[in-house]
């Protein structure tokens, strides 16, 4: 049986730290490296920022669109969503740097596609964006969660 | 996660410490901005961030820094890291931000570089 872990947030600047901890204990259970728990940890908070500024910027703080993380077991893998108003990965170039003006919002894709190159981002038809990074294997420290099943065994 | 706090601004000669606690993200942030910026505004333009009880910076924490990097060189001062722990300096790194800010492992370090303050009058982590 697969096991997927949810959460979600209002899109309020103060649940950010939520999603990390989130991110980071969920992906501990399935088994993520720590290494890559930590850089799974900017993208979600790169993420989660980038969907409260676009949220912010279209309705005021607060309002609409929660943001919803993710995380679940596939194939030999762990696949991390985020989702959340559309457009927020739209936003600063990495090599807006060094503007603070720029950074204010987060750097966003360009600092997630620095951190798991593969990562993918899509609009979906109900006007939300989605974040989906693929761990594979290597990213993992053991596969138990994988090989068995809490209620057949292996 | 800890909350987060600017948990003491030590003097210490021409040198402000602002010695940071828990997480700086897009809740967090504006604190750290307005710490500088008050640092700033009062004429304390050499100004030491000392990270060492951060846990996690994003990249609106990169922001209010190179923001106080920006308002510190407009004032002839200078704004560097003390101690940020490994997340940080990877952060850094990737964005090649490690360019502009000169980080330091220590206090006594950062006094050891020259005209710098005397680290006896420096109480970090308080």
């Amino acid at each position: 049986m697969k096991e997927t872990l949810a959460l979600e947030i209002p899109p309020l600047a103060e649940f950010v730290g939520a999603a990390r901890l989130f991110v980071g204990a969920a992906g501990r259970h399935f088994g993520v490296k720590e290494e890559t728990v930590s850089d799974l940890k900017i993208a979600v908070s790169e993420a989660c920022t980038g969907a409260i500024a676009a949220q912010a910027a279209q309705n005021g703080d607060g309002m609409g669109r929660p943001v919803r993380l993710t995380i679940s077991p596939e194939d030999q893998s762990v696949v991390v969503e985020v989702v959340g108003e559309a457009g927020f990965w739209r936003t600063s170039p990495m090599e807006g740097a060094t503007d603070p003006s720029i950074l204010k919002n987060g750097l966003g894709l360009g600092l997630v596609e620095a951190l798991f190159p593969e990562a993918q981002i899509h609009d979906l038809h109900d006007g939300s964006g989605r974040l989906r990074l693929t761990l594979k294997r290597s990213e993992l420290d053991s596969m138990s969660e994988f090989s068995s099943d809490p209620l057949t065994g292996p | 996660m800890e909350d987060f706090e600017v948990i003491t601004q030590e003097a210490a000669g021409d040198w402000t410490f602002l010695v940071l606690s828990g997480d700086i993200d897009l809740g967090t942030a504006p604190k750290l901005r307005q710490a500088i910026l008050e640092c700033v505004a009062s004429g304390r333009n050499n100004i030491g961030i000392v990270l060492e009880k951060v846990g996690f910076m994003d990249s609106t924490g990169l922001a209010a820094l190179v923001g106080g990097v920006k308002r510190t060189k407009e004032n002839d001062g200078e704004l560097v890291l003390i101690k940020p722990n490994e997340q940080i300096r990877r952060l850094l790194h990737l964005t090649d931000l490690d360019k502009i800010f000169p980080v330091y492992d220590s206090v006594s370090e950062l006094a050891s570089s020259g005209i710098q303050p005397n680290p006896q009058e420096v109480e970090v982590g308080r």
